[in-house]
């Protein structure tokens, strides 16, 4: 068996004593494109959510690499710059340029000289099509290049592994077909993903296994 | 003397009075809206500040206190008339030993009182962001502090220009009230003519003229620099075509 990156084990979590997440476990390794698939809030973007913090469990251990992450004084900006997301509504920085929202935590978090950061974000800008619209402002660009950009910036950070939160629910057909291309693109160079995402087809076509999330339970 | 001539009267002997008047109120407002914007800044921060899941005990009680301690300053020096402040700051500053002048004292009274205003303007700019726009920022690894920084602040801050340009026109009004500890600003220069003079309708009616004539260029301005900012986008062609 491949490399363990993540394991989850027995996490829970509740809002406003909803409880979302009810006793999860799972693992992730590497090079897998994990699909997490299931009704409409039954807890899938939850999940993708506790894997970088930006919610933390109730309950249970978080591991990535067998160190327990959920825990006090755990770095998590460290932890999240291994950890690229990509989010439904996209959030790409509104007042900055493309090739701006690809550099910016690289120079202030790996701290990397703008002209090194400049290249990693045209290289990666260029894997996603967008070479020829790094100076566009956000407003500027459609849905589908939106996605593709906030990839791009994802991916400037070297992530180990990508989280898709829904990349292509706000997105027409034609445009969900640019972002799964790209999705695509990732997965044969080996990335190791994990993709909520409604898109069945996608999710049998491209994952190597699909996690189903049934009212706060998971069924492989 | 017919009432223009008063004026007359009053503006040539008066004149230079009013004229350093002018300057003493606008370098109060100015000074005071700029200084208490950055402090602001810094404020609205502490006053944002709020525990998280993997702050330590000692680490989130410290945010505890930073935040509550932002919020009593705001609600005591907004809750406080800025005239009741500059008098008990000067007398209780000359008491505790700082040889302050009395425009030295009004330049600061008018900062930590704007201040108060700034934070709360700031930080309902930064609750209109997104909040996908933090988590974005924090999912790719940067602090609290570079987020707010770097992604939240600007946005913030130009969602608030007109309250921040507004903010500054009341200060140039509001200033008037720093007379009571005698800082010669507009308000305090037609005090004094009046007092000599007994002129007192044309003494006023000049400096209203003049706070008013303040007030209407600078929200012009303030509303040309918001049609700048609210722009249409115009691509940078040049640039796209080189890169």
């Amino acid at each position: 068996m491949a490399e363990e990156i993540i394991r989850v084990e027995n996490i829970t979590k509740s809002f406003n004593g909803v409880e979302v997440l009810k006793d999860v476990s799972f693992s992730i390794y590497k090079g897998e494109v994990v699909a997490i698939i299931g009704a409409s809030g039954g807890g899938k973007s939850t999940l993708l959510r506790c894997l970088n913090l930006l919610e933390n469990p109730d309950s249970g251990h978080i591991s990535i690499h067998g160190i327990h992450i959920n825990d006090k004084n755990y770095d998590v900006n460290k932890l999240r710059t291994k950890i690229g997301m990509v989010f439904q509504s996209f959030n790409l920085f509104n007042h900055f340029n493309v090739l701006e929202n690809c550099i910016i935590a690289q120079m202030k978090v790996l701290k990397r000289k703008r002209k090194e950061a400049e290249e990693v974000a045209r290289l990666n800008l260029d894997k996603v099509g967008l070479g020829d619209r790094i100076y566009f402002k956000v407003p500027q660009l459609s849905g589908g290049q939106k996605q593709r950009a906030a990839i791009a910036r994802a991916l400037c950070m070297n992530p180990e592994i990508m989280l898709f939160d829904e990349p292509t629910s706000a997105l027409d057909p034609e445009m969900t077909k640019e972002v799964l291309n790209t999705i695509k693109l990732l997965a044969s160079e080996g990335m190791t993903m994990v993709i909520v995402t409604h898109e069945m087809e996608f999710a049998n076509l491209v994952a190597s296994r699909i996690i189903k999330v049934d009212a706060g339970h998971v069924k492989e | 003397m017919s009432f223009f001539e008063r004026v007359g009267y009053l503006l040539g002997k008066y004149g230079d009075l009013f004229l350093r008047g002018v300057g003493v109120t606008l370098l109060l407002a100015i000074a005071g809206t700029g200084i208490g914007l950055i402090l602001g800044l810094g404020l609205a921060l502490l006053r944002n500040l709020a525990p998280t899941a993997q702050d330590s005990k000692f680490k989130g009680t410290l945010k505890v206190i930073a935040s509550s301690l932002a919020r009593i300053y705001i609600e005591v020096f907004r809750g406080t008339p800025m005239m009741v402040q500059a008098i008990i700051i000067y007398f209780g500053g000359k008491m505790i030993g700082i040889p302050w002048t009395y425009l030295a004292c009004g330049l600061f009274v008018i900062s930590i009182n704007t201040t108060a205003y700034m934070a709360e303007i700031i930080r309902s700019g930064i609750n209109g962001i997104d909040v996908g726009q933090s988590e974005a920022a924090r999912s790719l690894g940067m602090s609290h502090l570079q987020t707010m920084i770097f992604v939240i602040f600007p946005q913030a801050l130009k969602n608030a220009i007109p309250a921040i340009g507004n903010e500054f026109i009341v200060n140039i009004k509001d200033s008037s009230v720093l007379n009571v500890i005698t800082v010669s600003e507009l308000f305090m220069a037609a005090k004094i003519a009046s007092s000599a003079t007994y002129f007192y309708i044309e003494s006023y009616l000049i400096i209203a003229a003049v706070y008013l004539s303040l007030t209407l260029i600078f929200s012009q301005l303030l509303k040309m620099l918001e049609r700048k900012l609210n722009a249409p986008f115009v691509p940078k062609l040049r640039k796209v075509l080189n890169g």
